[in-house]
């Protein structure tokens, strides 16, 4: 597993990366088996790039709301009954 | 111990329990091996340090020999403190409101959201933390060591009681910031415990307090809180449990400092997991076995921790009546 390296575009490039982000850190830039935590790298994105790993996490996060959901109409459904099926 | 029944002893019963009793040992096993790994390859570093080292020492240089976990268990420690101090009231408040005082309609709706809270994943709550959150909690941090800087816990070196040009990096990636985010992952898990017990308050004492000419709040403080009582307190240790534990959120807003840092609003903070999520990536064998080593660390407190919370849960409910 390898985290894909972002190249930002030159004009985002020239943008300063966010503001008051925290002194940054010796991240490792080897950091592996993680996917979609592959969010990990964004202390060396670019403005734009910090935009691309949003996106990633807004999907991650549709993600886990749409499994939710399903489980928490199903486990309602099936409790609204309130009675024993055995 | 009273007789109990014995039933029909067929072959698919006794199959059945010795199948529910396999995947119990199981899930006990799996865990005593998590343990047993992390010992076995925490050995080379504990054994070349000793124990004593290991706990005491705050740097963190494994291949000079020169490592240990005071500093990053300090962190640990200080960010779940922060996370259960804040999540309690709030999940205590919110599970009261919705078994309590919501309308019965709007129940449904605040338990899913409140779930839904609970399904966020934590590397969502880091970027949130990292990139909303923290600007706007550095004017909370500024005020609170403006005014309670004299306590050391809220002392921030370099800066002076309303100093308005003191720069505001010294309040950011701090303990404080961390433990506030972590407060917002662990506070449904605590609400949803605490919401459970509250809602298996027996109804007829309920009414009794109200006969009695009992407020809701009144009622609530004398039937609801002292039933939930090891609700509350095994929600709150479930918590800690998390909050010890977690690690991207932590590991995104802090910036790792490796001395003991008692001031949870200066910037530079530390903790177990994220230490490891640091640095496992370029570690030596023997650097891995001293990550090994925070590990078991780690993982041998917050078992101490659940195990306390479960058991203080379950005698809780196994008198399953109301203490009032």
């Amino acid at each position: 597993m390898t985290v894909v390296e972002e190249t930002p575009p030159a004009e985002a490039a020239a943008v300063e990366a966010v503001p008051l982000a925290p002194e940054v850190p010796d991240v490792p830039r080897r950091i592996g088996g993680l996917t979609r935590s592959g969010v990990l790298s964004l202390f060396d994105a670019s403005t734009f790039g910090m935009s691309a790993l949003m996106a990633a996490g807004l999907a991650l996060f549709l993600l886990t709301l749409a499994v939710n959901f399903t489980a928490s109409s199903i486990v309602a459904r099936s409790r609204s009954g309130a009675q024993s099926e055995a | 111990m009273p007789h109990r029944p014995q039933s029909a002893c067929g072959l698919g019963d006794r199959l059945f329990r010795h199948q529910l009793t396999a995947t119990g040992v199981v899930v006990l096993a799996i865990m005593a091996a998590v343990g047993l790994f992390l010992l076995l390859r925490a050995a080379q570093a504990l054994r070349a340090v000793g124990v004593v080292k290991f706990l005491t020492t705050a740097e963190w240089q494994p291949d000079v020999h020169k490592f240990g976990i005071a500093a990053v268990l300090t962190g640990t420690l200080l960010v779940a403190a922060v996370a259960v101090v804040v999540s309690v009231p709030l999940a205590v408040g919110t599970a009261l409101f919705i078994s309590d005082v919501a309308p019965r309609k709007l129940r449904r709706t605040l338990v899913t959201m409140v779930d839904l809270m609970a399904a966020v994943p934590s590397v969502v709550y880091g970027l949130w933390g990292l990139f909303f959150f923290q600007q706007h909690v550095i004017g909370l941090s500024r005020w609170l060591s403006d005014w309670l800087g004299w306590i050391p816990v809220f002392k921030v070196d370099g800066t002076q009681p309303g100093e308005p040009l003191a720069s505001d990096s010294v309040y950011t990636a701090s303990t404080f910031v961390a433990g506030l985010v972590v407060a917002l992952m662990v506070a449904p898990i605590q609400c949803s415990v605490m919401r459970e017990v509250f809602a298996q308050a027996p109804a007829g004492e309920r009414e009794g307090a109200y006969a009695l000419g009992a407020t809701r709040w009144g009622m609530i403080r004398s039937v609801v809180l002292p039933y939930g009582m090891g609700g509350i307190i095994g929600g709150t240790m479930l918590g800690l449990g998390r909050a010890m534990g977690e690690t991207i959120a932590v590991y995104m807003i802090i910036s790792p400092v490796f001395v003991i840092q008692p001031h949870i609003l200066q910037t530079g903070s530390n903790s177990v997991s994220s230490l490891i999520a640091l640095h496992y990536g370029d570690a030596s064998t023997f650097g891995m076995s001293a990550l090994m080593a925070a590990g078991l660390a780690l993982f041998l407190l917050t078992l101490a921790v659940n195990f306390t919370a479960s058991s203080i849960v379950a005698r809780s409910r196994s008198g399953a009546q109301s203490e009032a």
